[in-house]
């Protein structure tokens, strides 16, 4: 059976009426696809992250201690069934940087395998003093890969040497880590400001703490499991409470194990300290005793000085006697020699006496001896005289001629001595041999000669007896001397014994003397040899005493110091004993994956989305469906008359009604597929890019749901072939003859505004033909006012969303937080640190007020609610807070002021835990104290959970002794301004960190910026619909109501007053339409925001009257814009062949 | 010049390949206040020379001029003017709109109407005074027809152009109606054209216009035109 002719219909049908063919089509892909996408992101979003967790091997629990790990806690968790990997690292939270960033540097160690980092740029530490640093954007922008960075402590007096080898790093790369994906929050920190800037990434071998501050596990199996289902959930909570188990029944091991070491090291210290007493106190004795020993020595040395003295004395005395000696023993021999001289003198003068008569005598002898000889000699001279004259008398007889030569010479030569009267014999023989002289005178002479030489023998003869005579006498005086001598020899002997017996006297006396002179000599030396000695001594005392000077000096400055050093050890111990009494047993805290701030932030933004995925798209799509079935029951109900024809004509039910299914599958099939394939790729990645902002995450992993496809296909074909079966079904029961029979006209009606005729003749005639109109078609003034208001709803909670969000932003800093600067202070600052910092803020300039204030964290948990913490605010002036912080009443705009009778707690905090004024609110302080507040006010507020009350209350209330901790600032100045201040402001030693409102402001409203795109884009996708919903029914009523157009526009209405007469209706059912959607707006946005609410953050629930205004008039431009669309469709109305046919 | 003057017109449809020739050179005149009648079989081109002339359609060719204007080369909005000023039209189906009352119907016409004429004294004048508050649905067809007409004539046309506007109506009130359209020409100086597969009712013509196969085959001129009541169906 050939039907070509339907086939044809078919055909002809989509062709003749595209724009409803597509704007079915177009309906139900938004509908599907808003609904499958947004369904999508949700989970989409939750592999994701999973996917990079676990390829990042993150771990499924984080242990911390309050006292740390050693290997007791690694082995026993190694041990643990379930524990897969445990790894133990080094964690600390530092400053870093001339801006002094807030970081938590972590211990890298590259055969480590959990949490592990992505490298962004660069690369991570591979040797000592190397970082990589979060690749965060407001670190990033600050660094610079080769830099050198510097850490700070956050006091003064923190060694950073005690937790760090070193402080100085050069950046080496940029990194991103999974304990850290999102970008807004790098969580809390015990020290600055308590907001964690960033982490930092070094070498396990930097750090220098004794024990592992962070323990990371995975468990085995659950590294398949998803993060987000309950599986994982399940089983690392239950693998968590096993390890909190482990970890405390371990915990006094733990602690005794501390406290026996603790003790150990006391004792030990002790034992040193005492030690070191001991040896000041042997020290201080070896100086007492060397005192001693050098007073001993001075004593001894004086001793021996004044012995020494004595034996000088004495041997001066022993001097003294021996010179004295010596002296009496030379007078007594030199008078006994002097005796004994005398003697002998008087015995030489006796000697010389009788030597002179002995002399005498043998002078006497002598002479007489002399004399004899003379008297000889004379006699021979006088015999040899007469001999030589004789002889010269007989040469007087010789002829002188007959004398040798020889003779003559003798003769001249013996001759010259005998003198004769003046003249001598030489001469006279000489004038002789000369012939002179006669013979005869020579005779004469020579005669004259004889006769004396007779003479002279005469005379000697005579002398001759005279010495003999004379020898006589002498012989008798000879004899004489002679006895004489012997009695003088005999004298002499006597003298010779006595000068012998004093010469031994002297010898035996000198002998004495020589012996006391050798003991005084060796006296004298040994005295020397002791002075010297004693010298030495004295000067080695010398010595000895200043060496001893020294050693006390020293002694004295150095006791000084180990008495402090031995009482600060003391102090110490005292300290770690006080310390150790006071430790308990350590706390372990078990974070899991689940348990981590970022993660649970994360599943809560997924589960936010998914939250408005079941509202918005569950509205949208119904609105959607709805407009689709009422577009394909006019179809239908349009063609009765072609329907009716047909079956006249024989065609089977089936074959009439396929034309119709054909149309409705293509049109749903088309736009479902199309919706499925753009929902799910496009709109989780547009939602997701948003969401990339606040997160490090890869790409986003899209998938599909089947549960979302089916639901989203079972609706758009029951919107559209169900419901042309639906329609078709009770057309097809009808006979042929009715349904080709023109359905009679729509009888006109009077409306109810005509009885009110007062208003009714007011209206001009166009309006009242509109207000006529508008009543006639009912079903598509009921659609188009639910399509309208379904979006205009969606557009008004999407605005009223966007504007709670970022109403909150406005309302929390600009109206609640009237402050511009929050400055944390240290607590602990000197007074001159306070001093400078007060003075510093007085002489800026740019500040218009400022407050010391009190912050204090404490937790607010009541039974079913999740534990809240709370922020104390406690202000120095409790007047001027209010110029700092909004006290008031949301609703009655009633102003509070702080008193001393209770304390004034925000809005969110007491809607969670249903706190009324007057009562008690229980907050838990760090020390896990309780303190029950009364409640006097509840105030406006929006982020965060304050509880403000007087210095005085507080310290009734909670704690006794008050220390401001920081400052609000409220100045009048700009940004650059704002830099410039805080930058002096870092400089102040009391200032901790400073931060600005307007900054918060920026980065609170970064971070909610995400949620607008959300916002935006349900905004689109809800002004899209309710395009496409104004489109679809206006199309339909100027199909229905084509035969009267034509008729107005035969009456020569131009075109823009065509287009107004159906304008007009649509003008009217859309502004109905607004104003229905904006009450069910009302009602989705509360809905919504209750949905989205979290616990710590209060979204404005007054939607703001800007939502309603966007809403209507995007509603209205759409409006608008579809009636510019079919103006030009009017214009083009074919009037005659609409008006030729009866109907 | 007669108050209507169609000079050469051609009106061609183009259906795929070939091209029907609804007008093929219509030439005619009918002067002011004449009662012209259209002749002509089905398919003739009667309807396509009315529709021209009503300002809802343009001729392919040829000149067409009414009180001195040639309509044919009128812009859209000269034509939109054109009818809203000059032209009353009625059609065989009636096309009132189903949602105004008889009033309100000729009301839609003379609030567009520059010189309209008073509501009322029309409806009288087609004798559904008391019928003016009903709504086309609950008026019977010659009623509808003649409220159709009453706003065709509301807004005090020039040229009043009907096209079968008796065709769905029984003899009687179809006489009924032409009487209305042969008085308002007579005494209303209003031109009127009525097309009609009627030939009889071309003695109540002071013109007719034959057409036949998209040409005009003759013009009668009937100095002594009949009434309606003088003529035998
Ligand atoms: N819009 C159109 N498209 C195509 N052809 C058309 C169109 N309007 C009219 N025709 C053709 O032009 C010719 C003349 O049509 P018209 O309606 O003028 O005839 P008529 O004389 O009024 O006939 P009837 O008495 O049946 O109303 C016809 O053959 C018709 O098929
Ligand atoms: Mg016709």
């Amino acid at each position: 059976m050939k039907k070509t002719a339907l086939h044809k219909l078919v055909i002809r049908e989509i062709l003749n009426s595209k724009a409803r063919f597509f704007s079915i089509l177009v309906l139900i892909l938004l509908g599907v696809g808003f609904f499958v996408g947004l369904q999508a992101t949700g989970p989409n979003m939750l592999t994701t992250a999973n996917e990079y967790f676990s390829n990042q091997k993150l771990y499924d629990a984080h242990v911390q201690s309050t006292l740390g790990f050693e290997d007791g806690e690694l082995e026993l968790i190694k041990a643990y069934d379930h524990a897969e990997l445990v790894e133990p690292g080094y964690s600390q939270d530092v400053l870093v940087g001339e801006s002094r960033h807030v970081m938590k540097l972590i211990s890298y160690h590259p055969e480590k395998q959990l949490n592990q980092y992505s490298i962004e740029s660069g690369r991570l530490p591979e040797k000592s003093g190397e970082i990589a640093l979060d690749e965060r954007d407001m670190i990033r922008s600050q660094y610079e890969i080769g830099d050198q960075v510097t850490l700070y402590p956050d006091r003064d007096e923190t060694d950073l040497l005690d937790q760090f080898e070193r402080t100085e790093f050069e950046i080496v790369g940029f990194v991103s880590s999974p304990r850290y994906f999102t970008n807004e929050s790098r969580g809390q920190t015990q020290i600055a400001g308590g907001q964690l800037d960033a982490f930092g990434v070094i070498l396990e071998e930097d750090f220098n703490i004794a024990v592992y501050t962070d323990l990371f596990i995975t468990f085995a199996g659950l590294s398949e499991e998803d993060t987000f289902a309950d599986t994982y959930r399940d089983l690392s909570q239950k693998y968590g409470t096993d390890i909190e188990q482990i970890l405390a029944d371990y915990a006094p091991e733990r602690l005794a194990g501390i406290v026996a070491e603790a003790e150990n090291e006391i004792r030990e210290a002790e034992a040193e300290i005492a030690a070191g007493r001991a040896e000041l106190e042997d020290t201080r004795e070896e100086l007492t005793d060397a005192r001693i020993k050098l007073d001993d020595g001075h004593e001894a040395i004086a001793e021996a000085r004044a012995e020494i003295e004595q034996g000088y004395l004495e041997l001066i005395d022993g001097e003294v006697d021996y010179q004295q000696g010596l002296a009496e023993l030379k007078l007594e021999m030199n008078q006994a020699e002097a005796q004994l001289e005398a003697g002998r003198a008087e015995l030489e003068k006796e000697q010389e006496q009788l030597n002179q008569g002995l002399a005498e005598i043998e002078a006497g002898e002598t002479e007489l001896s002399q004399a004899t000889t003379e008297v000889e000699r004379q006699r021979e001279e006088l015999l040899n005289q007469q001999a030589n004259i004789s002889r010269l008398s007989d040469v007087l007889q010789v002829p002188v001629e007959l004398i040798p030569e020889e003779d003559i010479e003798w003769i001249l030569t013996e001759t010259k001595a005998i003198k004769l009267n003046g003249q001598t014999l030489a001469d006279l023989f000489g004038g002789y041999f000369s012939g002179i002289i006669p013979a005869g005178q020579v005779e004469q002479v020579l005669s004259q000669i004889s006769a004396e030489i007779h003479e002279g023998l005469i005379q000697v003869d005579e002398a001759i007896v005279e010495i003999d005579v004379q020898r006589s006498v002498l012989q008798a005086g000879r004899a004489e001397l002679e006895a004489g001598q012997v009695l003088l020899d005999k004298a002499r002997a006597e003298l010779t014994e006595q000068t012998e017996l004093l010469e031994r006297e002297r010898l035996s006396a000198e002998s004495k003397l020589a012996e006391a002179r050798r003991a005084l000599d060796q006296g004298w030396q040994e005295y020397n040899e002791g002075l010297a000695l004693l010298n030495e001594q004295d000067a080695e005392l010398s010595d000895a005493e200043v060496e001893y000077e020294d050693g006390l000096a020293t002694f004295e400055a150095e006791s000084a110091d180990a008495l402090d050093e031995i009482e600060t050890g003391e102090a110490e111990i005292d300290d770690a004993r006080a310390e150790l009494a006071d430790l308990a047993e350590p706390t372990y805290y078990t974070f899991l994956r689940t348990d981590h701030g970022d993660v649970v932030q994360y599943t809560d933004n997924a589960g936010l989305l998914s939250e408005l995925a079941t509202i918005f798209p569950a509205v949208f799509f119904a609105v959607a469906a709805l407009v689709t079935l009422t577009t394909i029951t006019r179809m239908i109900e349009e063609q009765r008359g072609e329907i009716g024809t047909l079956k006249a004509l024989g065609y089977r039910d089936l074959e009439i009604s396929i034309k119709y299914y054909v149309y409705a599958l293509g049109a749903s099939l088309v736009g479902t597929i199309l919706g499925l394939v753009l929902g799910y790729t496009f709109l989780p990645v547009i939602i997701f890019d948003a969401y990339g902002m606040m997160y490090n995450l890869p790409d986003l992993m899209l998938g599909n749901y089947w549960l979302y496809t089916i639901i989203a296909t079972a609706i758009s074909m029951i919107s559209t072939v169900v419901t042309a079966w639906f329609v078709l079904r009770s057309d097809l029961r009808s006979q042929p003859a009715i349904l080709m029979r023109p359905k009679a006209p729509k009888i006109g009606k009077r409306i109810l505004l005509e009885r009110m005729s007062f208003v009714w003749r007011r209206l001009d005639f166009i309006k009242k033909v509109t207000a006529r109109n508008l009543f006639r078609y009912k079903q598509r003034m009921l659609m188009t006012i639910v399509g309208v208001a379904g979006c205009a709803a969606l557009i008004i909670a999407g605005f009223g969303i966007k504007g709670a969000v970022e109403g909150l932003v406005d309302l929390q800093f600009g109206d609640v937080m009237k402050y511009d600067a929050l400055v944390v202070l240290d607590d602990e600052a000197n007074e001159d640190a306070k001093a400078s910092y007060q003075q510093f803020i007085k002489s800026s300039a740019g500040i218009e007020q400022d407050i010391s204030i009190l912050q204090q964290q404490f937790e607010v948990s009541i039974d079913g609610h999740p534990t809240q913490s709370l922020t104390v605010m406690v202000p120095e002036d409790a007047e001027a807070f209010s110029d700092f912080v909004q006290l008031k009443d949301r609703k009655s705009g009633q102003d509070y002021q702080l008193t001393d009778d209770g304390a004034i707690v925000t809005e969110r905090l007491a809607d969670l835990f249903d706190l009324k004024v007057g009562d008690l609110l229980t907050i838990v302080g760090s020390d896990n104290q309780s303190y029950p507040i009364k409640i006097t006010a509840i105030t406006e507020n929006y982020t965060g959970h304050y509880l403000y009350m007087t210095s005085a209350l507080y310290r009734t209330e909670i704690d006794e002794s008050l220390n401001y901790n920081a400052g609000l600032l409220k100045h009048n100045q700009d940004q650059t301004w704002e830099n410039q201040f805080s930058e002096q402001l870092m400089l102040e030693d009391r200032v901790v960190t400073v931060s600005f409102i307007a900054s918060m402001t920026e980065s609170f409203r970064d971070s909610m910026s995400s949620l607008n795109v959300v916002v935006v884009v349900l905004i689109l996708s809800a002004a899209g619909l309710a395009f496409v919903v104004l489109y679809n029914l206006t199309n339909i009523n100027v199909s229905e109501r084509i035969r009267e157009l034509s008729t107005i526009k035969v009456l020569g209405f131009f075109d823009n007053e065509v287009t107004m007469y159906i304008y007009r209706e649509n003008l009217v059912l859309t502004v109905m339409g607004i104003i229905a959607g904006s009450i069910f707006g009302r009602f989705l946005f509360s809905f919504v925001l209750e949905t989205i609410a979290m616990d710590n953050m209060m979204f404005n629930p007054a939607l703001h009257w800007t939502s309603y205004l966007y809403a209507g008039l995007l509603t209205l431009l759409f409006s608008t814009f579809v009636m510019w669309l079919m103006h030009h469709k009017l214009k083009r109305i074919d009037m005659i062949e609409a008006l030729k046919s009866n109907e | 010049m007669s108050f209507v003057r169609v000079v050469d017109e051609y009106k061609r449809y183009q259906m795929g390949d070939s091209t029907i020739v609804a007008n093929n050179g219509v030439s005619f005149e009918i002067e002011q206040g004449e009662f012209a009648v259209i002749l002509g079989p089905s398919g003739a081109g009667k309807s396509t020379v009315l529709n021209i002339l009503g300002g809802m359609d343009q001729p392919d060719e040829g000149e067409v001029w009414v009180d001195g204007k040639n309509i044919a080369t009128y812009t859209t909005r000269q034509l939109t003017e054109y009818r809203r000023d000059e032209i009353g039209f009625v059609f065989q189906f009636y096309n009132l709109v189903p949602n105004l009352t008889a009033r309100e119907n000729l009301e839609l016409a003379t609030q567009i109407s520059p010189d309209a004429l008073d509501i009322d004294d029309v409806l009288d004048g087609v004798g559904l005074t008391h019928r003016r508050d009903n709504f086309p649905a609950q008026l019977s067809g010659g009623e509808q027809q003649r409220v159709a007409i009453a706003r065709a004539l509301a807004k005090n046309p020039k040229l009043l152009l009907c096209d079968e506007p008796t065709g769905a109506l029984d003899l009687e009130t179809g006489k009924q109606i032409l009487r209305l359209l042969q008085q308002t020409a007579h005494e209303t100086k209003t031109t009127v054209i009525v097309i009609t597969h009627n030939s009889s009712i071309a003695s109540m013509a002071d013109r007719v216009v034959y057409i036949h196969d998209a040409k005009v085959r003759e013009i009668v001129e009937n100095p002594r035109p009949r009434s309606v009541d003088e003529i035998e169906w």
